[in-house]
């Protein structure tokens, strides 16, 4: 614990990695509590106060229904981690077990499920999740499935790597030779080892299936109005760009804490777990 | 009669490549009786460690395969037996103890885990006290001075030699009929190589253990084993009673092998002799 503070406390970048990510999730946890207006985050509507610029009590300024841009910012960030978190949830366990068979087991398993993962990777993942949502309907569910459906192939392609390079240490062979079943080998001998690369991966991921999610609202394919949503008020307030400029500059700048702050935490995690790849 | 710990017959073993096979074993045979120790001797690539693999069955269900005549643990022939049989011997009846002991424990668990995982092969519901218990007890017998740190140790945090005490410990704890050394402690610095073989061959002599030695190391098997086979490019050339082979080594590569023993001062290697195989390639007719 001591070691791990040293480290993120020697670089500057991973202590703003640790804050703004810290605001973030604090943020989006006692969302009702910090918002100015905790009911702007559905369908209510004050045409007397809509579009105003930055200034008090809206510090972000109202979008065109007069709801607190600030508010809905907060409730975005809510939806996004929740939407990012329960992605990482479905996808990794997915990845990481095929990824383990395909590096543990026989040449036909291998063959089977990495040219599978590569079909998944061949396709891009926008295009691929835009597909997803075009033939499901858009909803928040549907669309941590389609992210989903993208984010696996990622993570069996790391560990299967992982277990290729492990399969060959030596508790391995001692495992196989005490008589330890495929299954125990597979995620109690070899998993626990490749732990830390799995665990980097998935903080920089965080920031990366927020930004997908977001790209796919942007576009109409994510979560549907009135539940707010960085990517859909992005898209909202472009039409009004230049002249009510707080519509797209303040989500945006979001997107971009959100993201920059998963990054920096990724790296820090990458030196704390000594990932180096 | 009585029963053989493990008896080889004539086996070989054929690996099936795409374009070629490659013969690995030649027809080998071999017999550990009970309370002995056997070597096998020879250099790498020779069918040392196949040979090993093959006695734990670890190759047997493996595809491209293909395996001739008959091992027979305490009796009973790995042919008749089924699969999960045989898996069954593996960490009960027969263990075995590696070159790198560092790596063969997994890094992430501490040795009391390891320990427990080991122990639970032949006693499924045993409690971790037990565990406690039994782990301190023959840690104790491997002359580790503080077991319960130990226990509570990471791999990493433990010397070479420790690493495989532990090893050895592990490797005996559930009082296996045989032992497979294969090149224990060749990854460690020499001292504790020799205080490996002399702590193995006092655990055997306690517990009644067979062990099977696989080495190239001629200083090593001299010292430890009552009886020696000498294998060459997958066929054995040569058996006996150790002190008989050293004295009096009848196949030409047994004497280059004896030769080829670093000296400080002999300048021979086995590089001498290589140049005509032909007479090694005449195969012994071991019984």
């Amino acid at each position: 614990m001591q070691r791990t503070a040293k480290i993120i406390l020697s670089k500057p970048l991973s202590i703003i990695g640790v804050i703004l990510i810290a605001l973030v999730i604090l943020s989006a946890l006692f969302a009702d509590f910090i918002t100015p207006f905790p009911s702007h985050r559905g369908t209510v509507v004050d045409f007397s106060n809509f579009n105003q610029p930055p200034g008090w009590p809206n510090i972000m300024g109202t979008d065109l229904v007069g709801r607190d841009l600030f508010t809905r910012i907060i409730y975005a960030y809510r939806i996004s981690l929740i939407l990012g978190i329960v992605v990482l949830l479905l996808a990794v366990p997915l990845g990481v077990t095929v990824g383990l068979m395909a590096g543990y087991m026989g040449r036909k398993v291998r063959f089977v499920l990495m040219r599978m993962t590569e079909v998944f990777l061949s396709i891009p993942p926008l295009v691929l999740a835009m597909s997803i949502m075009g033939v499901l309907e858009p909803t928040l569910i549907n669309g941590m499935m389609a992210v989903t459906v993208m984010w696996w192939p990622w993570y069996s392609r790391l560990v299967y790597n992982l277990t290729l390079a492990e399969k060959e240490e030596g508790y391995v062979l001692a495992a196989e030779v005490i008589g330890a079943s495929k299954l125990h080998i597979m995620f109690i001998e070899i998993l626990p080892n490749c732990f830390p690369a799995i665990l980097t991966k998935m903080t920089l991921d965080l920031g990366f299936v927020i930004l997908i999610a977001s790209s796919l609202s942007f576009l109409g394919l994510g979560v549907q109005p009135p539940t707010p949503d960085l990517g859909s008020m992005v898209a909202e307030g472009a039409r009004y760009l230049p002249d009510s400029w707080w519509l797209t500059v303040f989500p945006g700048l979001a997107i971009l804490v959100a993201v920059f702050g998963f990054n920096l935490l990724g790296d820090a995690m990458r030196e704390v777990l000594g990932t180096h790849q | 009669m009585k029963n053989l710990t493990l008896e080889i017959i004539r086996l070989s073993l054929t690996f099936e490549g795409l374009m070629e096979t490659n013969q690995v074993l030649h027809e080998i045979s071999l017999n550990i009786a009970p309370k002995e120790k056997v070597a096998l001797v020879g250099e790498s690539g020779s069918g040392k460690s196949v040979t090993a693999r093959l006695i734990l069955g670890l190759l047997q269900s493996r595809a491209k395969t293909k395996i001739q005549g008959a091992i027979r643990f305490e009796g009973q022939e790995f042919g008749w037996i089924t699969e999960k049989e045989r898996d069954q011997l593996r960490g009960t009846r027969m263990s075995m103890i590696f070159q790198d002991p560092v790596s063969a424990l997994n890094p992430v668990y501490n040795i009391e885990t390891q320990f427990h995982e080991v122990l639970r092969r032949k006693y499924p519901l045993i409690t971790r006290r037990q565990v406690r218990k039994e782990a301190i007890k023959i840690l104790e017998d491997v002359h580790i001075v503080h077991p319960e740190r130990v226990l509570k140790s990471f791999p990493f945090q433990l010397s070479g030699g420790m690493n495989q005490r532990v090893m050895i410990a592990m490797g005996l704890i559930n009082k296996p009929t045989l032992l497979i050394a294969d090149e224990p402690g060749t990854a460690l610095d020499v001292t504790v190589q020799d205080q490996t073989l002399h702590l193995m061959q006092e655990m055997v002599a306690k517990r009644e253990t067979s062990v099977f030695l696989i080495s190239h190391n001629l200083g090593v098997v001299r010292e430890f084993s009552d009886r020696l086979y000498v294998i060459y490019q997958g066929r054995i050339v040569e058996e006996g009673k150790t002190e008989d082979v050293f004295a009096d080594p009848r196949h030409p590569y047994t004497k280059a092998l004896l030769a080829a023993v670093p000296g400080i001062t002999s300048g021979n290697t086995i590089a001498d002799v290589i140049n005509d195989t032909s007479a090694f390639r005449a195969p012994k007719e071991v019984h």
